[in-house]
């Protein structure tokens, strides 16, 4: 009896011992787990560093706009660069079409051929041949006051005083070729060039050397009927020509063209030029 | 120098002068538009070809009463 009353007191003793065990696990076991693994300071350590850990993943989504706004870069650069090219291969293609257009007009014209024989305002004669190895520009007009609109002469005296400006491109001589010999004799032209360029040239000659060089150019050339005081009008073609050092017509313009456009096509003509006769 | 600013200065207002006493307008500057056409017919086909475009400067030159 004794000995049954003992054991039954020690059996609830180990009872409640281990309920007590059992409750302090579960309320500290991770504090109890921590403190026995390793010293307090390293687990805080850990543990900071695990939250800063998370800090960098936190802007995860920032980092994806990061990429996204260089992809959405790249993309724009593209299609712009697409659009640049685009454009420029278009202009590109425009300038070639305009270009070999007017080269089958031109070839078309076949004009400047010939020679001419005539006397310059110095009294001098002379002929295409002296004029080969330059480029020349070439105006047919003539001089009689005051029915003269000299406006072209200015404007070929200022298309040469702008290539002269350009010390890479050679020198052009500018050519002025009468539509009038009846009136504009050597003294008159000498008369009239001086008020242009000093490096142009008046040309006159005989009616029928000067209709010959204005034929070989497809100038038109007509007098009117004279008046009371023999006074009479030429009406005639205002093209100003451009010839090559190789004596042969390559352009021509009209009254449209201003100075600096006429300057910028002969530069172009220069700069593609190709001698086909040479020395 | 002062001579070709004379004779400048000189030539200037004789033009005008005559000009004015003459037409209002100068030939070579009248008529822009036929004048175009047909210099450049005439430039790339030939005067024979373009007879109508001659014609059509005329008429535009004489309706101005130029006697042409």
């Amino acid at each position: 009896m004794l000995r049954l009353r003992v054991f039954d007191r020690h059996k609830r003793l180990w009872s409640v011992l281990q309920s007590t065990i059992r409750g302090n696990n579960i309320s500290n076991h991770i504090p109890n787990t921590t403190c026995r693994s390793s010293a307090p300071p390293h687990l805080c350590a850990r543990q900071r560093a695990f939250y800063s850990q998370n800090s960098p993943k936190t802007p995860n989504p920032g980092s994806s706009a990061g990429i996204k706004l260089r992809t959405r870069l790249v993309v724009t650069l593209l299609f712009g660069g697409g659009i640049i090219g685009t454009w420029w291969y278009v202009h590109q293609e425009k300038e070639k079409r305009i270009q070999m257009q007017r080269l089958e007009q031109l070839r078309k014209v076949a004009l400047g051929q010939g020679d001419f024989h005539l006397l310059d305002h110095t009294g001098q004669r002379r002929t295409k041949r002296d004029f080969l190895g330059h480029w020349v520009l070439l105006y047919f007009g003539f001089t009689h006051c005051p029915d003269i609109c000299p406006d072209e002469l200015e404007k070929l005296t200022s298309v040469v005083h702008i290539l002269d400006k350009d010390p890479s491109l050679p020198s052009v001589q500018p050519l002025f070729i009468t539509v009038d010999p009846e009136r504009d004799d050597v003294s008159a032209m000498a008369r009239y060039v001086k008020d242009f360029h000093p490096r142009l040239v008046g040309l006159t000659g005989s009616a029928e050397e000067v209709k010959q060089a204005g034929r070989d150019f497809r100038v038109y050339a007509s007098n009117g009927p004279k008046d009371e005081d023999g006074d009479y009008i030429v009406d005639h073609s205002i093209v100003i020509y451009l010839v090559n050092p190789d004596g042969l017509f390559i352009d021509y313009y009209n009254r449209m063209k201003n100075d600096t456009q006429i300057a910028e096509s002969i530069r172009n003509h220069m700069k593609t030029f190709v001698r086909l006769f040479p020395d | 120098m002062s001579s070709l600013s004379a004779a400048s200065v000189e030539a200037s207002p004789a033009a005008i002068e005559g000009a004015e006493q003459k037409k209002p307008l100068k030939p070579c500057c009248a008529c822009p538009e036929t004048k175009k056409e047909r210099d450049a017919c005439i430039i790339e086909k030939g005067e024979e070809s373009c007879t109508h475009l001659i014609e059509a400067h005329k008429e535009c030159m004489r309706a101005l009463g130029f006697n042409i």
